[in-house]
Formats: structure tokens, C-alpha cells, sequence
């Protein structure tokens, strides 16, 4: 037989100062893992040791839509076939390109002209 | 040769001094030209840049090429008095030519629309500032002109030997296969079995303007999309068809169209005084008539 007050867990005394140290060591590591996913890791200011990559939009050269060139100075652009160069802010999204299919061997290398 | 679809038409491309692989891209070349304009300047897309400015109410901002385009159709406006005139969109639609044409899509009961009558002048352009303001009646539509004009566009693509056919507004480059100019067939508008005449053209364009194939009933009657500018009605020219060759698809196009609208006797003039120009016209009677500048192979 076993004695029941054996099994029973051994109860944890924790004192007053304890308890303190203890709610404090939660808190002030809930404010860590908060702060990072924050974002207050990103902040070069306060993570000395962040890389201090330089700005790079400041070291490209000047940037030109092609058609504020003069028309002179405008290098030539061959798309690849089935594309276009598209103009100023037109939308991006373009017509889809027909299917193009061999034509029939019947017929004639000549026109049929009609109205259409 | 290769073909393809777009603007509603088939479109074949033939280069025969070109390996297959050479054709081949360029016919990838000239669909995506047609795709492209037929997507901006369609008066059947709601987003094209046409459908855009046949609904504003305001002046607007209009690409450089339509802009282009616009002044280019003014040109023809002036040169054929007001015959050609690309601002009949309202009057076709009340004809009941709403929607991209198919067979007996369009059929419909008798129109209760009155004609409307539009002028290209009441189109305000201003080319320096790329701007467009469009009264409320004036509807455009670029229909043959703009396929005229990208056939055109699509030859500037191809080598000296080349055809560019779509649905038979065509560019044909060079000499054709043979060296003796490349063969046109004149469909006989009464039975598309049939070829009327034959033509030899070497280093210029063709196009014909018929009501046969883009009509449609409108309760008893038969409506068609050869409006004539001058009433805002379909044409009741006595004429079956005309076939026009012109230097440019474009040309073709406009004279074909305003030949067909004058009639058989002064649309034959009309095309035969001018340098350059050839026709072929078929009276509603079956006759036929060819003036102007044209090897005639066959007829």
C-alpha cells in the first residue's frame, strides 16, 4: 500500500521578494519580445550594431522616361516578338496576341477581296 | 503563310522570301499589332480609348495615336467632302449596329431610333494640347479606316515581298510568287463562289466596300453598315460593291467606301479622276464596271 501523503507534490514557498523578481523577470520579457516584433529592432538609433548600408537611391545616376529624350538620343529597344514597348502610364496589362496558325495548304497565295 | 483572327476578320500573312521560322515571327509581330489596336481603338470595348471618349462628357486627354489617328480621318473628311466621316457611330448604332457583328446577332424588330446625323466638324481636336471634345450625337467609329490603316502599319513590318490580307483589305508588296504582280480575286458580291474579275497588283493596297456580309434585319427590313453620311441612314446606293486599290489599305478603304455611297456613275468618277487609283464596281444589276488605274488580269 502506498501512503497517500507521499504522492502528494511538494509545495513551492515562494516569499514575497520572490514573487516580486519573478513577475518582474515576466514582465520585462514580454517588453523585449514585444519591442522586436514591433519593429523597434529596425530602428538604427537604438541597435547600434544594425548594418549602415548607404542610401541607395542617392548613388544611381539620373533616371529619364525614354520618350523625354530627344528623339535623336533615344537608344534603339527591340522587344522580343509578341511584345511591344508600351507608352507613358499606359496600363500594363495588354491585349492578349491572336493565335497565329500555319496557313491551310489549300490555300491560294493570293487575295479574295470583299467586304469584310 | 500564316494566319490568324482579329478585328473580327481573318488576317493572313505571306512572305515568301522568308524562311518558315522568319514568317512565322513575323506574323507574331503583326497579330500583336492588331491585337493591340483592335484593344485601343475598338468602338466595341468599353475600356478601349474609343469606347472612353464616346462616353465622356468632358474634353479629354487623347493618346498621341489617336490623336494621330483623328487628324489622319479629318484629312480624308476634307479630301472626300464630308463622304468619309468616322463620326457616323451614333447613326449605326440606331441602325442597330450595337455590338460586334455576327451573323444574325444583330437581328432585331423595326428600329424605333431616329437617324442621327453627325459631322467630324462638330468633333473639336485640339493637336497641340492632345485634347478632344465630343458632343454628345457624335459617336465614333474607326471600323474599315482603322483596319486600313493597321494593315498598312502591319506591311511597314514585312520585307519588299510581302502580302498583308485582312479579310481582303489588303497591302501587297513587290511582285507577288511570280514576279508578274500579286493575284486579286473580285468576289462576286451576289455568290461568294464566284470571282468576278482578276487583278494584278504590284506595291499597293486594296479594299472593298459592300452591305452583303454586315447586314442584318430590322423587322421586315434588311439594315447594313454602309451608313451614308449625309442622312444617317444605310446607303441605298445602286451599287452591289466597289473594290478600290490605292496606294495605302487606308486609301483604299475611304474610296471604296465613298464610291459606293455616290453611286454607280459618279463613284466611278469619282475614283477615276483620281491619279493612281483604280476601281472595280458592281452594280446592283450585276454589271460591272472597272475604271481607273488597274491591270486587269481576268474579267
Amino acid at each position: 500500500m502506498t501512503d497517500p501523503s507521499r504522492r502528494r507534490a511538494p509545495r513551492l514557498r515562494l516569499g514575497a521578494l520572490e514573487l516580486r523578481l519573478y513577475l518582474v523577470a515576466v514582465l520585462a520579457s514580454v517588453y523585449v519580445l514585444t519591442f522586436r516584433a514591433v519593429g523597434g529592432g529596425h530602428d538604427a538609433s537604438t541597435s547600434p550594431a544594425a548594418p549602415t548600408a548607404p542610401h541607395p537611391v542617392t548613388s544611381l545616376p539620373p533616371a529619364v522616361w525614354l520618350d523625354q529624350l530627344p528623339v535623336a538620343q533615344r537608344p534603339v529597344v527591340v522587344p522580343p516578338p509578341g511584345w511591344r514597348i508600351a507608352s507613358r502610364g499606359e496600363a500594363a496589362a495588354a491585349a492578349p496576341a491572336p493565335v497565329v496558325v500555319r496557313a491551310p495548304a489549300s490555300r491560294p497565295l493570293r487575295v479574295r477581296t470583299r467586304s469584310s | 503563310m500564316r494566319q490568324f483572327r482579329a478585328m473580327n476578320t481573318e488576317v493572313a500573312v505571306a512572305a515568301p522570301t522568308l524562311d518558315d521560322a522568319a514568317e512565322h515571327e513575323l506574323a507574331l509581330q503583326i497579330a500583336s499589332l492588331f491585337a493591340e489596336t483592335e484593344r485601343r481603338f475598338s468602338r466595341f470595348l468599353d475600356d478601349s480609348e474609343l469606347g472612353r471618349l464616346n462616353r465622356a462628357t468632358e474634353t479629354v486627354t487623347a493618346s498621341r495615336e489617336l490623336i494621330a489617328l483623328l487628324c489622319r480621318a479629318r484629312r480624308h473628311v476634307t479630301d472626300t467632302d464630308g463622304l468619309f466621316d468616322p463620326t457616323i457611330g451614333a447613326a449605326l448604332c440606331a441602325a442597330g449596329y450595337d455590338r460586334s457583328f455576327s451573323s444574325g446577332a444583330l437581328d432585331r424588330g423595326p428600329s424605333t431610333t431616329p437617324a442621327v446625323r453627325a459631322r467630324f466638324a462638330d468633333l473639336v481636336i485640339d493637336e497641340q494640347a492632345r485634347c478632344v471634345r465630343r458632343p454628345s450625337h457624335v459617336q465614333l467609329d474607326l471600323g474599315g479606316f482603322l483596319k486600313g490603316h493597321t494593315v498598312d502599319r502591319a506591311a511597314a513590318l514585312a520585307p519588299a515581298t510581302a502580302m498583308i490580307d485582312a479579310g481582303g483589305d489588303a497591302v501587297l508588296r513587290g511582285a507577288g510568287p511570280d514576279g508578274a504582280g500579286w493575284i486579286v480575286e473580285v468576289e462576286d458580291p451576289g455568290d461568294a463562289t464566284r470571282v468576278l474579275a482578276t487583278l494584278r497588283v504590284r506595291d499597293r493596297a486594296v479594299a472593298t466596300s459592300a452591305p452583303n456580309r454586315r447586314r442584318w434585319r430590322a423587322g421586315r427590313d434588311t439594315a447594313h453598315h454602309l451608313i451614308d453620311p449625309r442622312t444617317g441612314l444605310p446607303s441605298t446606293s445602286d451599287l452591289a460593291q466597289v473594290t478600290a486599290v490605292a496606294p495605302t489599305a487606308e486609301h483604299a478603304d475611304v474610296l471604296a467606301k465613298v464610291a459606293f455611297l455616290l453611286g454607280a456613275a459618279d463613284g466611278a468618277r469619282f475614283l477615276a479622276d483620281r491619279s493612281g487609283i483604280g476601281g472595280v464596281l458592281v452594280a446592283r444589276d450585276g454589271a460591272l464596271r472597272v475604271v481607273g488605274d488597274l491591270e486587269v488580269a481576268d474579267a
